[in-house]
């Protein structure tokens, strides 16, 4: 497995002193990393796994993860970094399939676009999306933690740690943050359950 | 819903707060607590939202695949299975159904278990042959091959236990990317012999892919699920009948179906009985991915990837991966033979055909471990002009009868036959086809060089014009496939141009085309039309001939004058590598046509080689701003060469390089100049890298042997680098640029004998003798013998005047000045800096000059002075890499130093770090490492002795890189200066004895050894 390139490390020791200029930086090359992953693993076709599209994108952001160091403080940041690209590599992909299909023009989606896209509908990617959006201007806190959770596939107490607060309150923020979400999602689409 | 931030607080905390009571009690307490009407409806519906939402958000949107989550829903860990194997996790999920890691209770040994889907073990006519395949699996024992030690059954399902391995697939190892060769050739001799032990018992795989193929940590290959192909409960059986899948299906399933059919084997995919052939084909397919990275055999649907395995060739894997050695690529092809009676028989031929391979990679190394090649002098630039490189046809390829050609097939131009009386055509027309048939990508023509080099060995000329028998027997002696010939006769007023092509080795016509020309101005045009169908015929396919088609008259020049004199600077290039005496013929081609693009670029491109560099600059923008009147290749040549040579924008230039290479991959200009570039950068892994793939491609070129030598001694790789140097001498590969690098390896070595033996050869030769004697400059002043260097400075300058070449008079004089400010006698810099900039503004005379300047510093007006050729160095080349991360880093932290501000020096040496180990200057001025040298002197202002020490040793640690330059000398001292910074008396007395060592043949008055000197002392 190729090692991540040593701007990424470099970039998380960065950040990992408090250089929170190092966030900006870091987003493109994670970006191009996890791109990079999971486009080499779809041109490699790899016959042993039958993997669903979204795992694709899923498995690159892992086999990055799984590379970090056990440096739990850059592994904290690297995962705030990671769920917010994951976040903006879903509703990307899922702008575009949605333009495409409004445009008819299906068939300029690459294939690795295709595959990489979420299965689900990508109209309510986009709701999600711009939801949680409103909720960070509501609480950046919550925002977060939906970002860690839903997008960067956390527990609980992985979340807890990154944003330094006590289980307990991200489960509490958690549920209130679902509730609120779910109720924005389910009215312009009328009963939702 | 719109809500404040506040309000919202305000309801979360009432919501949080009414969760914890019981939902009957929510309501009413809520009342009780919330009076606020709106407030209330938001918690209320918030709780109402809660109830509702049921799991929505509850899973992350990746859940976790099972193959990394190790969760399954058959048997969690610690489960034990048919009372003996106790589940420790499970390891991956696919086709064949789950595998776990277990522990075997019985025989306390781990294993893996591998279960079978639930669909087969329904089907008692399936089981049984399942086990009976299984048990003859498991009677193989090699160490190539994942064992199987048994069959069992746990409640409803049908499990395998077998060797449980630590590693990869070779499907993950691969990952989209050629492995290096190296690799390729060990693991295939594994799988092959594998392979043939399985064979031997009869045994076929019918599904050998990468993702069946195991690597352990110890680079050990285990070929696994031997023998369960056969049974209908693979990807490939489903696949076998899943032609009709639907499209979207398919595109969302890339790990299934698509991934096994591309290994298939043509009698698999026409359903017919197998042998083990189909292994050995399979095997081929996965050869050709580990070397390319790439399937041979793609598409995007299941029906073309069939077509594609039953009709297509696929690319050469040379193509994709410079670095495959023809008989690797000879292997591959003969296991991709679609009809099986043409492939290999027996797996134990490839693997005799690997370990041969490897045999003779083997000795080759032992010869030329080669590194890479730096580039350090302005004619490493490109190794070779516009030249295409030669390919040696392979073997198996040649051998086939020769009807069209393709594309591993080198051609020789012979010269026109003219019957006209005109001599303008002469040395024309060939130049005309050539620039013609350059273009394809498909057509390989023999290089200029490569055919000067023949005719020496053939004891002929290097110039002797190429006819008749002679161009035939070229042809076989190089290996090439064809001749083309060509004739030109006139008819009145009409001219009428023949070409034919003819296979070298047994006279065969494979193609012909005749044209009539009216008027003479009317030939290049005529002619240029007859080789593009000519280029159709020999069997390049249509659409490239379209793309890469630029008219002749277009593409070089409308002027038969023009093309003659071109060709003949060419020619003399080719023959005799001799820039100086080709620069005046490209000069007068320019005069016959303004607008001769690649005129202009030569020029630049010679100038480049001996120095000149503004000269260089100048020529190649001129031909950058006529590039629309080239072809594709042209263009890519003048592209490439004006962001080398002119903006210095090295990733730009590293760009055009890699896309010419992909579009010419047997170009040696892209990997020649790449090799140079990294050098620029200090990246000597990558230029050996590079340099190392440009001699693959043209074996007999002196330039590319000397750069080779130059990158093993920056690498510090120093016998490697003679033994290079060697065997390029032995093949008769001598050049003025392999003389210098000896030089400087003689020096590494400090080999005075050897030093003084190649400044003998270089005596009287113009263009060179000053180089030698500049290096030699350096060489005595790195000795402190200062008046000597002196001397031999001024003979260098002298020399390089009488060659006419000012600007590397220009870097002598730098380099004096350079000198002169860091051994103290700061008195003189200004002057010296002066006679530099008055012989040239080019960049690194300007920058050699300014650096001494503000190192000596001896008043306000040179601060001023020294700014002021900073900014413009800015200002003119702002895209300039090394200016900006190398050069202008450096000389502003030096002003800083003076302003007492070391902070800063060090703060504006920081976006230097990357570059500094870089070797940038071209020409003899070598200025490697200054940044760590000034970062050095500024952590010494600042106190910083163990900092500082860092920076000098890294000096002397790259003593490859630094080589003679007088900071190799002076980084000693730093040492010592540090030390005593650091208290360390003892380190500094050693660090001072070890400098005075080295001066001990100084001039004794040299300021910067008085005051070691006094230091010295001080510290007894």
């Amino acid at each position: 497995m190729e090692p991540v390139s040593p701007d990424v490390t470099s970039l998380l020791k960065k950040l990992a002193d408090g250089n929170q200029e190092a966030a900006s930086e870091l987003i493109p090359v994670i970006y191009q990393e996890l791109h990079r992953l999971a486009v080499g693993h779809l041109r490699h076709e790899r016959p042993d796994h039958t993997l669903q599209p979204t795992a694709l994108v899923h498995e690159a952001y892992i086999k990055l993860v799984a590379q970090r160091n056990a440096d739990w403080q850059s592994r904290a940041h690297f995962f705030a970094v990671a769920s917010k690209l994951m976040r903006r590599i879903l509703v990307d992909y899922a702008r575009r399939h949605l333009r495409a299909k409004r445009g008819g023009r299906q068939a300029k989606l690459s294939l690795d676009e295709v595959v990489l896209l979420s299965p689900d509908r990508p109209d309510k990617m986009l709701a999600l999306d711009e939801s949680l959006t409103r909720l960070e201007r509501l609480d950046p806190r919550q925002g977060r933690i939906v970002e860690l959770r839903y997008f960067g596939g956390l527990t609980v107490e992985e979340a807890a740690q990154i944003l330094g607060v006590s289980p307990t309150t991200v489960r509490r923020e958690w549920t209130s943050a679902k509730a609120w979400l779910y109720g924005e999602l389910k009215e312009p689409h009328g009963d939702h359950a | 819903m719109e809500i404040t931030p506040d309000k919202w607080q305000q309801a979360k905390a009432l919501f949080d707060a009414v969760l914890q009571r019981p939902p009957s009690d929510r309501a009413s307490f809520l009342a009780s607590i919330c009076p606020e009407e709106d407030l209330r409806q938001q918690v209320e519906q918030l709780l109402i939202n809660h109830e509702q939402a049921g799991s929505f958000l509850s899973k992350p949107i990746l859940h976790h695949n099972q193959h990394y989550a190790g969760k399954s829903e058959r048997f969690a860990s610690g489960a034990i299975v048919a009372g003996r194997f106790k589940i420790v996790r499970l390891l991956g999920k696919g086709g064949m159904g789950e595998v776990f890691e277990a522990q075997d209770l019985k025989l306390r040994r781990q294993v893996a278990l591998k279960f079978l889907p639930e669909a087969t073990s329904g089907d008692p006519q399936m089981l049984e042959r399942f086990e009976r395949e299984a048990r003859a699996a498991s009677t193989l024992n090699h160490p190539g091959i994942c064992t199987i030690h048994d069959i069992g059954e746990a409640e409803r399902w049908h499990f395998i236990t077998m060797e449980l391995l630590e590693g990869e697939t070779l499907g993950h190892l691969i990952n989209g990317k050629p492995l290096e060769i190296e690799t390729v050739v060990d693991l295939g001799i594994q799988i092959a012999d594998a392979l043939d032990a399985a064979h031997s018992k009869g045994i076929i795989h019918r599904d050998i892919k990468p993702g069946n193929i195991f690597v352990t940590s110890r680079k050990q290959t285990k070929i696994l699920d031997f023998g369960l192909a056969k049974l209908p409960l693979k990807v490939d059986s489903v696949v076998m009948s899943a032609t009709t899948i639907d499209a979207e299906q398919r595109l969302t399933s890339p790990g299934s179906a698509m991934g096994t059919v591309a290994y298939m084997s043509p009698e698999q995919v026409r359903g017919k009985e197998l042998d083990l052939r189909t292994d050995l084909f399979s095997f081929g397919v996965v050869l050709y991915e580990m070397v390319t990275g790439v399937l041979p055999f793609r598409g995007d649907a299941i029906a073309t990837v069939f077509d594609t395995i039953l009709h297509k060739s696929p690319v050469a894997p040379v193509r994709l991966n410079q670095d495959v050695p023809e008989k690797l690529e000879y292997v591959i092809c003969k296991c991709l033979q679609k009809d099986r009676g043409l492939r290999y028989q027996h797996s134990s031929e490839i693997r005799s055909d690997l370990q041969r391979l490897k045999r003779d990679s083997d000795s080759n190394n032992s010869i030329v471990e080669a590194p890479p090649v730096a580039a350090r002098w302005p004619w490493w630039i490109a190794v070779t002009a516009m030249v295409i490189i030669a390919a040696v046809a392979m073997g198996y390829f040649s051998s086939h009868r020769l009807t069209k050609l393709t594309d591993k097939d080198t051609l020789v131009l012979a010269e026109f036959t003219n019957t006209t009386g005109d001599t303008v055509f002469d040395g024309t027309l060939r130049q005309g086809l050539s620039s013609q048939l350059e273009q394809s990508p498909f057509l390989n023509l023999l290089s200029d060089q490569r055919i000067a080099q023949t005719l020496s060995l053939m004891e002929q000329r290097k110039d002797t014009r190429l006819t008749g028998e002679l161009v035939r027997e070229v042809c076989q002696r190089t290996a090439s496939s064809a001749t083309i010939e060509g004739s030109i006769s006139s008819l009145a007023t009409q001219y009428v141009l023949g070409l034919k092509a003819v296979n070298c080795r047994n006279g065969d016509l494979l193609a012909d085309e005749q044209i009539v020309a009216n008027g003479k101005e009317q030939v290049l045009k005529a002619l240029g039309e007859a080789a593009t169908k000519l280029r159709g015929k020999l069997g390049e396919s249509l659409s490239t001939v379209q793309r890469f088609d630029t008219p002749v008259e277009e593409a070089t020049t409308p002027s038969l004058e023009a093309l003659q004199v071109y060709s003949l600077g060419q020619r003399s290039l080719a023959a005799n590598a001799d820039p100086a005496a080709a620069v005046p013929l490209f000069r007068r081609a320019i005069g016959l046509d303004q607008n001769f693009a690649m005129a202009y670029a030569l020029l630049g491109l010679n100038f480049a080689y001996l120095g000149q560099n503004g000269l260089a600059a100048e020529n190649t923008r001129k031909a950058y701003e006529l590039r629309d009147r080239v072809s594709e290749r042209e263009r890519f040549f003048i592209e490439s060469n004006y962001y080398f040579l002119v903006t210095g924008n090295l990733e730009k230039a590293r760009q055009a390089y890699e896309l010419w290479a992909q579009i010419y991959p047997r170009d040696t200009p892209p990997p020649g100049n790449l090799g140079a570039l990294y050098v620029s950068l200090g990246q000597y892994d990558k230029a050996l890298e590079k340099t190392r793939a440009a001699l693959r491609l043209d074996r007999g070129s002196a330039a590319s042997y000397a750069s080779l030598v130059g990158c093993l001694y920056l690498l510090n790789r120093l016998s490697e680098a003679a033994a290079t140097a060697q065997e390029a001498q032995a093949k008769n590969l001598d050049s003025a640029w392999l003389r210098i690098n000896l030089y400087m390896l003689a020096f590494l070595q400090n080999d005075a004998e050897g030093m003084a033996r190649q400044v003998a050869w270089s005596v009287g030769k113009p263009g060179v003798e000053d180089i030698l004697l500049g290096v030699d400059a350096e060489t005595t002043a790195y000795f402190g013998q200062l008046r000597k260097a002196r001397e031999l400075s001024r003979r260098a300058v002298a020399s390089a005047e009488r060659a006419g070449e000012k600007e590397t008079a220009a870097h002598y004089e730098a380099d004096a000045a350079l000198r002169e400010a860091l051994f103290g006698y700061t008195a003189s810099v200004g002057e010296r800096a002066r006679a530099a900039l008055s012989l040239s503004m080019d960049r690194d005379a300007q920058y050699g000059a300014a650096l001494a300047m503000a190192v000596a510093l001896t008043s306000r007006k040179q601060v001023q002075q020294v700014e002021k050729l900073a900014n413009d160095l800015d200002s003119r080349l702002p895209d300039d890499t090394i200016v900006r991360f190398n050069y202008l880093p450096t000389v502003r932290a030096k002003l800083a130093l003076r302003r007492n501000d070391p902070l800063k020096a060090i703060e504006l040496l920081q976006e230097a770090t990357p570059y500094e180990l870089g070797s940038p200057g071209f020409g003899p001025f070598m200025v490697a490492l200054y940044p760590a040298y000034v970062r050095g002197e500024a952590y010494l202002d600042m106190n910083q002795g163990s900092e500082a020490a860092a920076e000098f040793q890294k000096i002397l640690t790259h003593r490859g890189i630094v080589a003679n330059g007088p900071i190799g000398a002076l980084a000693q001292l730093g040492v010592a200066r540090a030390s005593v910074l650091e208290g360390e008396n003892d380190k500094a007395r050693s660090a001072y004895q070890d400098f005075f060592a080295l001066w001990k043949d100084a001039d004794p008055d040299i300021p910067v050894l008085k005051q070691a000197k006094t230091e010295y002392a001080k510290l007894k």
